[in-house]
Parts: structure tokens; sequence; C-alpha cells
């Protein structure tokens, strides 16, 4: 590096404006960072975070418990612990009998609380005169406002509620965000209860904090004595003080934080996609004995089941929906839901009359074979026409799998695949070979319900200028159990290669 | 924790002190792979990279200059490696016009102060935005980019007239230059 580096002004205003820019990184880094240099100690802190899982969670159901039905949540949050002596005014609705013979200046003194991350509950006197109320929650505020309710239940009280707080005029910005980012959710109680009306009352005081200068606060008066609801302006004056004043650097700080730590709602989207595809196929199967039978006596087979019938692989396909999640840069995890059809051909003649002949099967207590009888007019013999038998299925399923980037760059990408798909068989038809291979039966019922396949696939992914990717690679499917139940005493594994086609596209 | 202190227990893998200089110098760290980044999450990916090397190789720092010019200089270099890894980048550093590139206003972003001024270098095309880093804020040579970028000293001075031309039409779009005040950067001098 060269010492005459500032001698272009443009070159130092850049250098000087960049110095200041600073980013937060997520933890996440410094976990990486961790796990990399202190390999040994990965343990620990996943100890942690799982207890720190559960104590949340438990928070969290502990927190839920106390609300119920005939509850207002009221809740104010604070920043800084530090502010609570000064704390806005929060005043809920709370009050007692006792509050009635209060004046609301009392009130508003008596009732002002700490702000503090709390759920409170209206009383439950309140609550039982004010019935069949409605709640509303509102926003929190953002800009340096806030809103102060004082909700005040004063079954003899039916005038305006007046709240008067000094005001601190002077505080910057920053300051009123810290002492006033409170969320309060302003109940908006309508009594509709008419046995209630004579006695009942409700005073709401919303006061704006707004800068150096109050604003006028709105009070609503609500009356429940089938009057309209009054509503009364009145000029409150609310302060909120800081009692520690925040260094520069501080300031600096959370600005930068917050400006630089924004919560990012697209980042959990930017890893999932969805993906559509269509494998068309070639299927086939292979056929086994799952027992060591042979065939009954007197029977001329010599050959392989597989040799002796005359079957042919035939066009299958598959298509379904998945959604596509990027777990790192080269690691993806799929699901979704798929269709397939598989199908190979047998050829039989037709016979001129029904014949009967024995299929194979395993008696499912003993599991000893026995030859079922079964009348049949497929022949695996010479016969007046050749007849084509599908022998296919039409599946629902639930793909699973993994891609694996083995190689690439941002527009073109190389990827294996691997994958289960459990399986739920939804029609098809079974032609079962009999036991001397001279006959083919139609026995749907034979089917399992449930099957499962593997799969394995590689794949190019080619990102176009849409922002599409397009997935173009060979796959292999594999069933992993027999189309047959166990009672057939045949075991039939299906397989197909095919093209896969698919498109991915980024949520 | 003193800098001497943490940087004895970085040494010996401590892994308190280690945290304790990654806090530190972390954040405008990350500032300077971000300048680098297509995005955020490769900025960290390049942060994550740097510091590793960063702590392995910290027992070769000499207390000569100040550490985070040491740590800035690792970092620069791992992010110019991996940048480098990208073919989509020798392509980019490679090419002597931009053809094709036009500036739209919706592009600019509109964030305050330096943040600002980063967003508006990194709507830069690669090529450009990685000379004139180097060059403008980093503080190297034509010389020393053409050598770390593997291409010519002249590419790397043609490449950072147009990216800093660029820029500047950005900065003045939004107003963050004055027009005025642009044109004396006309003279700019070179290394």
């Amino acid at each position: 590096m060269e010492n005459n580096f500032y001698r272009d002004e443009f070159e130092q205003m850049l250098r000087e404006t960049t110095e200041e820019f600073r980013m937060y990184p997520s933890r996440k880094v410094w976990h990486s960072i961790y796990n990399d240099l202190h390999p040994d100690r990965k343990w620990p802190s996943f100890a942690v975070c799982l207890l720190l899982l559960t104590a949340i969670l438990h928070i969290g159901i502990a927190n839920n418990n106390n609300i119920s039905k005939t509850t207002v949540p009221l809740i104010t949050t604070t920043l800084n612990a530090s502010l609570q002596n000064a704390a806005p005014v929060y005043h809920n609705s709370s009050g007692n009998n006792n509050h009635a013979k209060h004046n609301t200046e009392d009130l508003a003194q008596t009732n002002r609380q700490v702000i503090s991350l709390d759920s409170k509950e209206v009383s439950t006197d309140s609550q039982e005169a004010l019935t069949s109320s409605e709640t509303e929650t509102l926003p929190a505020t953002t800009s340096g406002k806030t809103l102060v309710a004082n909700d005040s239940y004063d079954p003899l009280m039916n005038t305006a509620t007046k709240q008067v707080v000094p005001n601190k005029t002077g505080l910057n910005p920053l300051e009123k965000i810290l002492t006033v980012a409170t969320i309060p959710l302003v109940s908006k109680i309508a009594n509709e209860q008419k046995s209630d009306r004579e006695i009942g009352a409700a005073n709401r005081t919303i006061s704006i904090v707004d800068g150096n200068e109050a604003d006028v606060v709105t009070t609503e008066t609500s009356a429940f004595n089938g009057l309209p609801v009054a509503a009364t302006d009145k000029l409150g004056i609310t302060a909120v003080q800081s009692e520690r004043t925040l260094s520069l650097a501080e300031k600096a700080w959370i600005e930068d934080f917050a400006f630089h730590n924004l919560r990012n709602p697209g980042k959990w989207k930017t890893n999932l996609s969805f993906q559509y595809y269509i494998t068309p196929s070639i299927g086939y199967r292979h056929l086994n004995k799952n027992n060591g039978f042979e065939p009954p006596n007197g029977s001329l087979i010599t050959t392989h089941e597989n040799d002796e019938l005359t079957q042919q692989a035939a066009p299958n396909f598959e298509a379904g929906a998945v959604m596509v999640l990027g777990i790192n840069k080269k690691l993806k995890v799929k699901s979704g839901l798929q269709f397939n059809f598989t199908n190979y051909n047998t050829y039989a003649h037709d016979l001129q009359h029904p014949t009967q002949t024995m299929v194979p099967m395993n008696d499912p207590r003993s599991g000893y074979l026995r030859h079922q009888p079964y009348n049949t007019t497929y022949g695996n013999v010479l016969g007046s026409n050749l007849s084509k038998l599908n022998n296919q299925t039409l599946q629902l399923s639930l793909p699973i799998g993994l891609d694996y980037r083995v190689a690439g760059n941002d527009k073109i990408k190389w990827y294996m695949g691997a994958g289960i798909q459990p399986s739920y068989i939804m029609d098809g038809n079974a032609y079962l070979i009999s036991s001397d291979n001279k006959n083919f039966v139609q026995d749907d019922a034979m089917l399992r319900k449930w099957n499962a396949s593997a799969n394995l696939e590689t794949f190019v992914s080619i990102k176009t200028p849409s922002g599409i990717d397009i997935n173009v690679g060979p796959q292999l499917r594999y069933q992993l159990l027999s189309t047959y139940t166990k009672r057939y005493s045949y075991t039939e594994k299906l397989y197909n290669v095919g093209i896969k086609i698919g498109v991915t596209k980024k949520l | 924790m003193t800098e001497e202190l943490m940087l004895a227990g970085s040494i010996k893998n401590n892994a308190a002190a280690q945290e304790e200089l990654y806090n530190r110098f972390s954040p405008r760290m990350l500032g300077v792979c971000y300048r680098f980044a297509k995005n955020r999450e490769d900025a960290e990916d390049m942060l994550q990279e740097g510091f590793i090397k960063v702590f392995t190789q910290l027992h070769q720092y000499r207390n000569e200059g100040a550490l985070e010019g040491w740590i800035r200089r690792i970092v620069v270099h791992t992010c110019i490696n991996i940048l480098k890894k990208n073919k989509k980048f020798s392509e980019s550093v490679d090419l002597i016009h931009a053809k094709g590139i036009h500036i739209r206003e919706d592009m600019i972003p509109s964030i305050m102060q330096a943040k600002q001024v980063v967003e508006c270098i990194r709507i830069l095309p690669l090529g450009y935005r990685t000379v004139l880093n180097l060059y403008a804020i980093e503080g190297f040579s034509h010389k020393e980019i053409g050598t770390l970028l593997d291409i010519e000293e002249s590419t790397s001075r043609s490449q950072y007239t147009r990216a800093k031309a660029m820029l500047e039409e950005i900065l003045v779009k939004k107003n963050i230059i004055h027009k005025a005040r642009k044109n004396n950067f006309g003279n700019a001098s070179s290394r």
C-alpha cells in the first residue's frame, strides 16, 4: 500500500464514509468459528441450546396459563429497567369499589404502575360488571409516541377523568423511544349489559405523548345508562422521564444495531423452493419365489419363472410437487407429494374355456406353502389370441429426499440425490402366475396397499434468467417391498429408469 | 479485557478471549466483507472464513501496526480468494467494458449515511466493485491489485476509472455528492 493514499478527495470521502460502516453478524457465524476452533466442545453448546429452548418453552407455557377468557390483557414493556421510576403511566381498569370514592386524579396517582413486561388481569369485579365486553389491541408505537391508557372502572362515577402528569421537555428522540417504547394494549370496552347500565361506567383516558408538547388527550367516558357514549377531549400532560441519559456511543450503538439487525423475514424463505417435476420412465420387474417351493408333481417347468413368461417393460411415469429446503449451500432436503403410475406387460393367450389352476400361496398361519385353486382364462401356453396383461398400479407417495450439490456455479449446478417414497397403492391390476407357470390369474386383492420405494438420481440444475431453475437428469426408482401381499408366494420388485424433468422456483 | 490479554488468550485458544476479539472486530470486518460480497449471507461466510484464518495465524502477529489493520488485511485477502473461486468473478474483472450496464434510479437504495454509500458501491458490477474497494478503500496499488486478481495493472487502472465514474454518477443521482463537487474529482491521481 502506498502512503499517498488520500490524494484524491473522492477516494478520501469513500474511505472515511465506509470506515464508519459496521454490520453485526448473526450469532451463528461465531458459533461456526467456535466449532471450527474447538471441535471438542460442540456438545456443551448444544446442551446449552437445548436447555435454553426448554426454558423458553416452559416460560411460554407458564405465561399462557395466566391468560383466561375473562381477562383483558394489558401489556406494557420497557427496554430499560432503569426507567422504571419515571415510567409512563399505565393505568388499567383494575379498580375495585374503593376507587369509586376517589377522584380521578387520585386514581391516576394510585394506579400509576411501573412498566414491566407483564400481563395483568382486570379484576373479577370489573369483569362481572363489564360482561360481554370486547377488547381491541392497539399496535405498538413506533414514532416516539405512546399511548398511555387510563382505563378505570368506577361504578358510581360518570364523569370525565382528568390526568395531569408533568411533561419533561427536551428529551431527544432516542430517549423518547426508549422511555416510551411501550406496547400498551388498550382495551375498548363496550358494555351492553342492560342490568348494569345504571351503575356501570367505564372511563378511559388515552394520552399521546409526543415530544416537547403535550398533545390533546382523548378521554372517553362510557356510561352504561342507556345514553350515548360521551367523549370528552381533555388536556392531559404526560411526561416521561429518564433518570439515565444515554451516552452518544450507546445511542450510536443502539441505532446501528437496530439498523443493521432488522429482522429479515425473507431469510427463511430464501432457503425454501417449490419444485414440480415429471419423470417419464421405463418400468420393469423382478420376480422371485419367497419360499423354497417346488412345482407340483408332473409339472414340466424346467426354467426360471422370469424366463418362462413373456413379459415386457412398459412406460411409467411420476409427477409430483415438493418443497425444497436448503440446509446449507450443498445440501437440500425435500418432501412433498407424488403420483406414480407403474406398469409392465405380460402376454398371455386367451383360453376357450375357464380352466382351473393352482396358485402358490403362503398359509398365513403356518407359513407353509399351499396351492390355492383359481379359475382363469389366461394361459401361458398356446391359445387363441395373445392378450397383453397390464400389470399396473396407481400410487400416491410422500417422497422424502436429499440433494447434494457436487459441483457448479450460480448458473449451473450438478446434484446427486436420493430419497425414500412411502406409497399408498390406490388401484392396480395383479396377474398372478400359477404354480406350474402355465396360467395367469387376476386377483387384485393380492396387491399390497402400502409400499415403499427408494430412488437415486443425479441431475443438472440450470438457472434461467427469470430465476427459475430447470432440473434434468436420470433417476432410478426401486421398489423396496413386494408388489404383492405376503400371502402370495412370489415376491415382485418393480424398478424403473427414467429422466426426471423439474422446475424449481424460489419462494 | 486489554488487547494484550485478549491476544495472549486467543493465541492460547482461549474461547472467551477469542470471542472478545471477534466481538470487537467482527462488525467492522463484516462491513468490509459486505462491500465485496453479493449478499449478507456471502459476507458472513467470508467473515467466518476470515476469522478462522485470523485465529489460526494469530501467533504470527508481531505487534507491528494496529491489530485491526492486520485482521483487515487477512479478511480482505480471504474475500478476494473466495471471489476468485467464482468463475464469474474472473470474467468480470477482465471485462474492460461493462456493456449494457445502466444504473436505474430504483437500483439505488434509499438508506442513510455510510450504509447508503456502501450500498451504492455494491450495485456496481462485481469487477468494478472489487477493484474500487481494493484501490480506493483498502489502499492497494494497481500493481498489487493486478497481482492479487491475476489481471494486468492497466486493466485494474481502467476498471477503477470506470468504476469511479459509475459510482460518482450514482452518488450524484442520490444527492450524496453534488455535481459541482463531482467535477472536482476529475483529476484523480493514480498509483
